[in-house]
């Protein structure tokens, strides 16, 4: 440390410990402080003067200050009336005395306004220019101020915003539609002008008193028809959202070309608005991700459920608001006149157009016809939904207290279980605002506290306490729950709540409900801890919760559900022992022994009910993790539990079998038992797996043009069922098919190639598949030496080769390249092209990474030896991974690890 | 986005720990990125709640680096570096502005909602980011804090998230240090002491 950070320490210290006081025990502070210091004492001085002298300036700033009074051309401006999405809107007068009259005056609002929006801004200018339309703000003027700052001058609109306009002038639907199919006709006038406007939504329509709206901002409106210039072609492309996500279609969200419907997307928006008062997608954090998944995958609730109204809307509303908001574009209403058209048939109560060809509806639609008018009742337009529906909450909680204050007999279990029921309903149905979800938790926790604070609570409310604790905790943080992402706090919650609990289960340690209570609050303590990477104590409290539910499940009177309780503790502990990596246990034995249990348990739950779902279909799962877990040390177990695991699998309920998660997860589970029988050398029952679950994966393919996620599964089978043929092909016992297997081995890495490609191809930048591709090359060149194809073989050996040590250079790496990489290097052929020496350093970083695969420590035994090097180094290696085998049992044969390690350990 | 997420990853692993040439062999990559963040954060700043500059920080941070989630535990590293970028483009701005000789117009955008009186494009940029040079030398800690409150736009719960200290470690952090730097560029506000 320097003399001047420690004198900079020394004035932060004596700043703040001043900074808390008053003259004049101020100045004594500060004297006995700086012990004679006086420079240090001067700097402390000024430090306060200028923090008070800060306070008075930050203070003194409008953050909306506007310089009045300041002239843009010929006029004056007089206030700031909004900020919209392009620009800042001044209220403006003009002053040369020419005429009087009051304008908005919108001003590029981007300090860092590059080329490319201030093309825009002319774009808008020349655009706007060239429309005239009653509903839609005229462009007066505009130009560049002296400051070099862009401006356009628009008509004056005092007037509303339409659904601050529709909620203050309490308008019936009926009136509602008829102001929204004005604002249709200013928009399929500047359709047909060629203009998109691209950004509808309510803050862009202003409406008078007259009830006439008033179309703004066609910033962000683009021409239909390609322009030269080129920042406008860049808005299509770029990344910026130039858009308001509640409102954007989703070819907008997607970066899409934009046409007129995408603004018949916008307008069915806008309507769900003005007729419900809510908005139809939450959105959280308004990430591309979100976007996608919401605007792009989500259908909104019908306006006929979320509506707030008396009036009541019907399923037509229902019919022509969803074709408006079709995902895909041409499924539209093909213009705002048939879209309009279709609301005047409403109101005309005529058939709609958006439920054509339903005959059933037909009828139903003219008897109502036929019936008395709706009430004009008002519609209630929230302006907030996140807002009202906190208040409206924070009421309830006020109300439940009252409630409990007259009765002091008045169940707590009612209460806390009502309390909970709704907060979980509450936050489900929260729209976005992350903030609201915490004030909901929060106000529970305040009611919590006081609850527990009042007395020492006696059993039964005690455990309800816990559980509301708990459950809340899991609100909060817990990761494996929809949460709000607050671990500290739901680790906080669950631990008053394990509190509780431990109490009484001290004083009862046998009574099943606190036993229950005690074991639900640690098991979440621990998954929240698990979470937050503190996996010691995690496994800790997992411990408990699976002791506790053992416990449970011993009784004589157990329930197939408390064994499943058992089961599912036993199975996290299993997770959280086996997780690798930075402060976990990476306990591989305690892990296989806790899915040892947990299958137990799910086996006794079968044996009170054969049919129960919970362990049917968690079974087969518990298998396939001990099978993949086991299949590197042990393939024999391995290859028994995936054979079990099909067994469990035949079992499951026939409606089951169909679906596409049954399928894939077979195909799974096939897969991993071709994968075990390989590695212990029985290849003709490994081929007997592989096949079928080829066939399921290619089905899926075939099934789904676009599914990605079937293709990666599919070049896993083909990877796995190539290297079959492949150690065939090196197999001595299997010599005189060699070149039919190597021929084999060589079609099903063809079309291998051939999928991977698919796949980079919608995802150029997969690492992983680019580094299958690479490995795949080199492979196929390796099975073509010898035949007639050698010297292309080559090539493409040479050339996979090199692939993937350039990923290796320039990253991202991972132990699963290396070893590619390491294989690769050591058996490719022809064998001018092997690098042992190379294959050493990256042998050497998966066995440093992953020391507990054999396979790794047999792949750098492999290279000791090509490399020449010594042969201590290299048995020793051999010796380490021999040790991590498990032991033969008897009738096992060696699998192909052990069988290397050996060769390599002599 | 013709940027080989690769090289990003590997170079902000390399300026973590401490190669001073990967954040020059950066900037090229992020910078332009970066700027597009900037505008749309500034604009945002007049339109707050719709979105938040370190969601599209976050939201660029993914895009760089792909959607591996094993190197997610680097964010505030990237948070840290974009802070550092968004610092050298607001000040590339504010010398632009100075050199066309704008005046500043009708606009006032505050550098931050914290400390008003520094306006983006004007010389008070350029004062306080000598000051921060300054800063640098006697508390690379708290220099951080001002980047990323002051320059990449973070509340302050982020920052203390960002960092892993307290949200009033924070806020007295941005006290003291805000009170120095006003002292530094507003000198005659603060009246000499008669020493008793």
């Amino acid at each position: 440390m320097n003399d001047r950070t420690a004198r900079w320490q020394a004035t932060e210290v004596i700043f703040h410990e001043a900074f808390a006081t008053e003259e004049p025990e101020r100045s004594t502070l500060l004297a006995v402080l700086c012990k004679g210091d006086t420079t240090l004492m001067d700097e402390v001085r000024a430090l306060l003067a200028a923090c008070e002298a800060e306070e008075s300036h930050r203070l003194s700033v409008d953050p909306d200050s506007v310089r009045a009074g300041a002239s843009v051309g010929p006029y004056v401006i007089e206030g700031l009336v909004g900020r919209g999405g392009m620009g800042a809107v001044y209220r403006a007068r003009r002053s040369d005395g020419q005429f009087e009259q009051q304008v908005a005056i919108k001003i590029i609002d981007l300090p860092l306004a590059s080329e490319f929006f201030r093309e825009r801004f002319r774009a808008e200018r020349q655009m706007l220019a060239g429309l005239t339309h009653p509903y839609i703000a005229r462009l007066l003027d505009g130009g560049i101020t002296e400051e070099g700052e862009l401006y356009l001058v628009m008509e004056y609109i005092d007037g509303a915003c339409i659904t601050d306009f529709c909620n203050r002038q309490s308008l019936t639907v009926k009136d509602r539609i008829a102001l929204f199919q004005k604002v249709c006709e200013a928009v399929q006038y500047a359709h047909r002008n060629l203009i998109v406007h691209r950004d509808l939504k309510p803050e862009n329509i202003l409406v008078t008193v007259d009830s006439t709206p008033h179309l703004l901002d066609f910033g962000t409106a683009k021409m239909i028809q390609p322009m030269t210039a080129k920042g406008i072609e860049n808005a299509t492309r770029t990344g910026m959202q130039v858009f308001t996500p509640q409102f954007a279609s989703p070819e907008q969200v997607l970066g899409q070309s934009i046409s007129i419907a995408s603004d018949i997307y916008s307008l069915g928006v806008l309507l769900y608005v003005l007729l419900t008062g809510a908005v139809p997608y939450q959105l959280v954090d308004y990430s591309t991700e979100e976007m996608l998944r919401v605007i792009c995958h989500q259908s909104p609730p019908k306006p006929s459920a979320v509506s707030q109204s008396a009036e009541r809307l019907d399923s037509d509303i229902d019919a022509i608001v969803s074709m408006a908001m079709r995902k895909e574009p041409e499924q539209r209403y093909s213009t705002v006149e048939h879209f309009s058209a279709d609301l005047q048939a409403w109101l005309d109560r005529r058939p709609v157009q958006a439920r054509r060809g339903n005959l059933r509806y037909r009828a139903g639609r003219f008897i109502r016809r036929n019936l008395l008018p709706l009430s004009g009742a008002v519609v209630l337009c929230l302006t907030s939904t996140a807002g009202v529906a906190g208040i409206a909450w924070q009421s309830h909680v006020a109300q439940m207290e009252r409630q409990k204050a007259q009765a002091e007999s008045e169940d707590l279990r009612q209460l806390s279980v009502s309390l909970l029921t709704e907060l979980d309903e509450a936050i489900k149905q929260l729209p976005g605002s992350t903030n609201a979800q915490k004030l909901l938790v929060t106000r529970v926790l305040e009611h919590l506290d006081r609850v527990s604070a009042s007395d020492v609570p006696d059993k039964p409310t005690a455990l309800n306490l816990a559980d509301a604790y708990t459950r809340v905790g899991n609100l909060e943080g817990n990761p494996y729950d929809q949460n709000i992402g607050d671990a500290a706090g739901g680790l906080l919650s669950v631990t008053k709540a394990l509190k509780l609990t431990e109490h009484w289960k001290t004083l009862l340690p046998t009574d099943a409900e606190t036993l229950h209570a005690f074991a639900f609050a640690a098991q979440s303590q621990s998954e929240i801890l698990f979470g937050m990477d503190r996996t010691a104590e995690a496994v800790q409290s997992m411990n408990l919760a699976a002791s506790a539910y053992a416990a449970l499940a011993a009784r004589s009177d157990a329930s197939p559900a408390q064994m499943s309780d058992a089961s599912s503790a036993y199975g996290a502990l299993g997770d959280e022992l086996g997780k690798p990596g930075k402060g976990t246990v990476g306990d591989t034995a305690g892990a296989l022994a806790a899915y040892r249990t947990a299958m137990e348990y799910q086996n006794k739950a079968l044996k009170l009910d054969p049919k129960w779902p919970r362990a049917l279909r968690t079974l087969p799962v518990a298998m396939l993790k001990i099978g993949n877990m086991e299949m590197a040390t042990d393939p024999w177990d391995a290859a028994r539990q995936f054979q079990a695991c099909l067994e469990a699998m035949d079992r499951y309920p026939a409606e089951d079998k169909g679906s596409f998660g049954y399928k894939r997860n077979r195909s799974f589970i096939l897969r991993g038992l071709g994968q075990a029988l390989t590695e212990v050398r029985k290849y003709p029952q490994a081929i007997a797996m592989m096949e079928p679950a080829r066939a399921i994966t290619e089905e899926e393919v075939k099934a789904d043009a676009q599914d990605l996620r079937s293709r990666i599964d599919l070049i896993a089978v083909l990877d796995n069922e190539a290297t079959v043929y492949e150690a065939l092909a090196e197999d001595p016992a299997y010599k005189n098919d060699r070149v039919q297997n190597r021929l084999k081995a060589q079609s099903l890495l063809d079309r291998m190639k051939g999928v991977l490609q698919e796949v980079i191809l919608h995802n150029p930048k997969d690492f992983s598949s680019l580094q299958n591709l690479a490995r795949a090359q080199v492979r196929i060149g390796t099975l073509q030496q010898g035949s007639a194809q050698s010297q292309q073989g080559a090539r493409m050996a040479a050339q996979g080769l090199a692939a993937l040590i350039g990923f290796e250079k320039q990253g991202p790496s991972s132990t699963y390249l290396d070893d590619l990489v390491t294989i690769s290097l050591l058996t490719v052929e022809p064998a001018a092209l092997r690098n042992p020496q190379l294959a050493i350093v990256y042998a050497e970083r998966a066995v440093a990474a992953s020391p507990q695969k054999p396979g790794y420590w047999c792949n750098l035994a492999q290279a000791y030896r090509a490399a020449g090097s010594s042969p201590s180094v290299r048995k020793a290696a051999a010796a380490h991974g021999r040790s991590l085998l498990a032991p033969l049992r008897p009738g096992e044969s060696a699998s192909a690890t052990r069988k290397a390690l050996e060769a390599e350990a002599r | 986005m013709k940027v080989d997420r690769g090289e990003i990853t590997v170079l902000l692993v390399k300026w973590r720990d401490g190669e001073p040439q990967a954040f020059e062999d950066l900037m090229p990559l992020v910078y332009p990125h970066l700027r597009e963040v900037a505008s749309a954060y500034l604009r945002r700043e007049r339109n707050p709640g719709v979105m938040q500059a370190t969601s599209l920080v976050h939201e660029l941070y993914l895009r760089l680096l792909g959607e591996n989630r094993t190197v997610l535990a680097d964010r505030s590293h990237f948070f840290t570096f974009a802070a550092k970028v968004m610092r050298l483009i607001l000040i590339d701005h504010a010398r632009e502005v100075q050199a066309l000789r704008r005046g500043r117009g009708i606009q006032h955008v505050p550098l931050s909602p914290d400390i008003p009186w520094i306006e983006v494009g004007s010389e008070d940029v350029l004062e306080l980011n000598i000051a921060l040079d300054e800063l640098q030398q006697i508390d690379p800690e708290r220099t951080q804090v001002v980047e990323l409150r002051y320059f990449l736009g973070c509340t302050v719960d982020e920052v203390s998230q960002l960092l892993g200290k307290s949200a009033a470690t924070i806020h007295r952090d941005l006290h003291f240090v805000r009170s120095w730097l006003y002292k530094r560029l507003h000198p005659e506000a603060i009246k000499p002491f008669a020493r008793p």
